[in-house]
């Protein structure tokens, strides 16, 4: 029974193919969405330029934001200065849809912007420009001596660190000491 | 779903959340959450925690929680990152995420890891993490100082040198074994090779002043595990050696060191066995033993070939006489070439017998100082396969485990050769 079944579905003639696609496929307009950092000033970006986040990208592929509400309102990343979001679309649109080249000689050389770019590269996912961005903070210290490498990245010694950290817990100490001191005030 | 991958649209779906739908009640979002994720749904206690330090506390940085310094508790860093957002600061590189310094120390080689390691114990600890990527380490100590030659596997910087040059001889030679002894407990160890020489000139060799004892405590200092690498900061290798020694007869030796081929400069077989014994046995397969001087001296090996590393290396190399051993300890070797202080034809045969009957063995050089009796060789190794035409400087044997191959002995006036070789090679 089985057997005839098969031989009358395989005798049956193949459904015709959809259409090439790539020629039905029309031109789509490039969508733009829009950005502010803690200093509140609306960035316009184009989707391509966004694909580099791997963030916002999927915010856009996963959770389907559209570009209408997009308009109304723009991605909020408080926790991104302005001058430093400014740089991040900067370089979103340079290399928008180009292959990243191997070095980048426009990224800052000032260490706490550095820092800060790194920090929101790291937050929006930006895989090529984070690791411009390490490899910038590895040639700060690259040939240098360890006192040198303490000075360049403003690290504490083990004994200064130590030193402010028996400061803090005392600290601590304290203001929980005066917490119990004032809760028992208040009891009574 | 991939814990990551939850993540990831766990961080989308809450700036999403907070760009939107701002007063939607915690539970609600939730729900919608879920339905995003379909099958795999999450906790809500996970998830108002997430929310509450999202969207209520504004706070959101998904990596906060790992931090180099610092990293107890969420709690802790919800309470800091209320008190950082009043003061105006300068971020620093000690505020990073973990991951990041991780990043930036992969674009560093090692040279610059062992600095970094002496910066502050935070680094320290970050840089111990990381794999090892060491194809082969060659140190050297001598009188002007100390160099240790890094080879890696990563194509950054694929060879380093590190130069230890201090006022005192004993004061660059510690620093380079502190490296050393860092570079070989890194995890993941596995080395192409490992070579060591402590070699003095001439003149600062003085038996008097502890020549042998200094070497030894170098070569000792080298094998102490890592457990008590922190004592030995403080240590002078003169006068702490026997400290050591007590140290390395209390901790049972582990042998963790992967290492696949040692080259070592000795005097004494004590300061190979220093080393050998660390390294794993199995995966170390060559030993490769050198003389510290160019006149040949003996050197005694009845210690080290008790040691596991000796019976399952596969190829042994000397140009020191070595003695005091017997036929059958070389049994387990594929390659030999030693150096003998005499080779009579008792050894010579017993030697033949333990290499026709291993199936294993391919080769083996044997260099005598005195000349080896030639004429009398038959007497000893009985008949040979018959040749033709003979020629008298090469002896054929029949193998005990093959019938296409054939045990080939050269005969030289101070050397001996002898191979295992295709039938095919009998006629000429």
């Amino acid at each position: 029974m089985s057997s005839t079944e098969q031989g009358t579905s395989s005798a049956a003639p193949a459904e015709p193919t959809t259409a090439p696609e790539s020629a039905a496929a029309p031109e789509v307009p490039e969508s733009f969405y829009y950005v502010h950092g803690k200093d509140k000033v609306v960035h316009k970006v184009s989707a391509g330029a966004l694909q580099h986040s791997a963030l916002i990208h999927g915010m856009i592929s996963n959770l389907g934001y559209t570009e209408e509400q997009a308009k109304a309102n723009p991605f909020p990343f408080e926790n991104i200065d302005g001058d430093i979001l400014q740089m991040v679309v900067d370089w979103c649109n340079q290399h928008k849809g180009k292959p990243t080249p191997p070095e980048d000689t426009n990224l800052p050389k000032q260490k706490e912007k550095l820092f800060d770019l790194v920090l929101a590269v790291n937050y929006l996912e930006i895989k090529e420009l984070l690791t411009y961005c390490c490899k910038q903070v590895a040639m700060m210290v690259k040939g240098k001596s360890p006192e040198e490498i303490r000075e360049i990245w403003m690290i504490p010694t083990d004994a200064e660190d130590e030193a402010a950290e028996k400061e803090a817990k005392k600290r601590a100490g304290k203001e929980a000491a005066g917490e119990t001191a004032a809760a028992a005030g208040d009891a009574k | 779903m991939h814990i990551l991958q939850y993540k990831l649209v766990l961080h989308q779906f809450l700036i999403y959340e907070s760009m939107l739908i701002q007063k939607t009640p915690i539970f609600k979002s939730y729900l919608q959450f879920c339905e995003i994720l379909k099958d795999q749904s999450i906790d809500y206690r996970e998830f108002e925690f997430w929310y509450y330090r999202f969207i209520v506390r504004g706070n959101s940085n998904f990596d906060e929680g790992v931090r180099l310094k610092n990293s107890e508790s969420y709690e802790f860093f919800i309470k800091k990152s209320i008190f950082s957002s009043q003061e105006l600061q300068k971020l620093q590189f000690s505020e990073l995420p973990v991951q990041i310094v991780d990043r930036v120390l992969d674009k560093l080689g090692i040279r610059t890891h062992l600095l970094l390691r002496k910066v502050c114990k935070s680094l320290r600890q970050i840089v111990d993490q990381k794999p090892s990527l060491i194809k082969s380490i060659n140190l050297m100590i001598e009188d002007y100082g100390s160099t240790m030659v890094i080879e890696s596997y990563s194509n950054l910087e694929p060879e380093q040198w590190v130069q230890y040059a201090n006022n005192t001889v004993e004061e660059g030679a510690k620093r380079a074994l502190l490296d050393m002894k860092y570079l070989m407990n890194r995890p993941k160890l596995k080395m192409e090779s490992l070579k060591i020489s402590v070699k003095f000139s001439c003149h600062t060799v003085d038996e008097k002043r502890g020549e042998t004892q200094r070497r030894l405590g170098y070569y000792r200092a080298i094998g102490v595990p890592r457990c008590i690498l922190r004592s030995l900061a403080h240590f002078s290798i003169l006068d702490a050696q026997f400290v050591i020694s007590e140290v390395l007869s209390t901790v049972p030796n582990s042998p963790t060191i992967n290492v696949e081929q040692l080259e070592i400069y000795t005097k004494h077989q004590d300061e190979i066995l220093c080393i050998l014994s660390y390294l794993t046995p199995g995966i170390l397969e060559e030993i490769d033993i050198r003389s510290v001087k160019i006149n040949k001296i003996r050197l005694g090996v009845s210690k080290i070939l008790k040691l596991d590393q000796w019976k399952m290396a596969k190829s042994l190399k000397s140009d020191r006489f070595i003695c005091n051993f017997s036929a059958a300890n070389l049994a387990n070797f594929e390659r030999l070439k030693i150096h003998l202080p005499e080779l009579p034809l008792e050894k010579l045969r017993d030697l033949r017998d333990v290499f026709q009957a291993s199936p294993s063995f391919r080769y083996c050089q044997l260099d005598s100082s005195k000349k080896i009796d030639i004429e009398n060789i038959d007497r000893f190794l009985g008949i040979d396969i018959p040749q033709d035409p003979p020629t008298p400087d090469y002896r054929y044997y029949p193998l005990e485990h093959s019938d296409e191959r054939v045990f080939e002995i050269s005969l030289m006036e101070k050397s001996i050769r002898i191979k295992t070789t295709r039938k095919t090679s009998l006629l000429r």
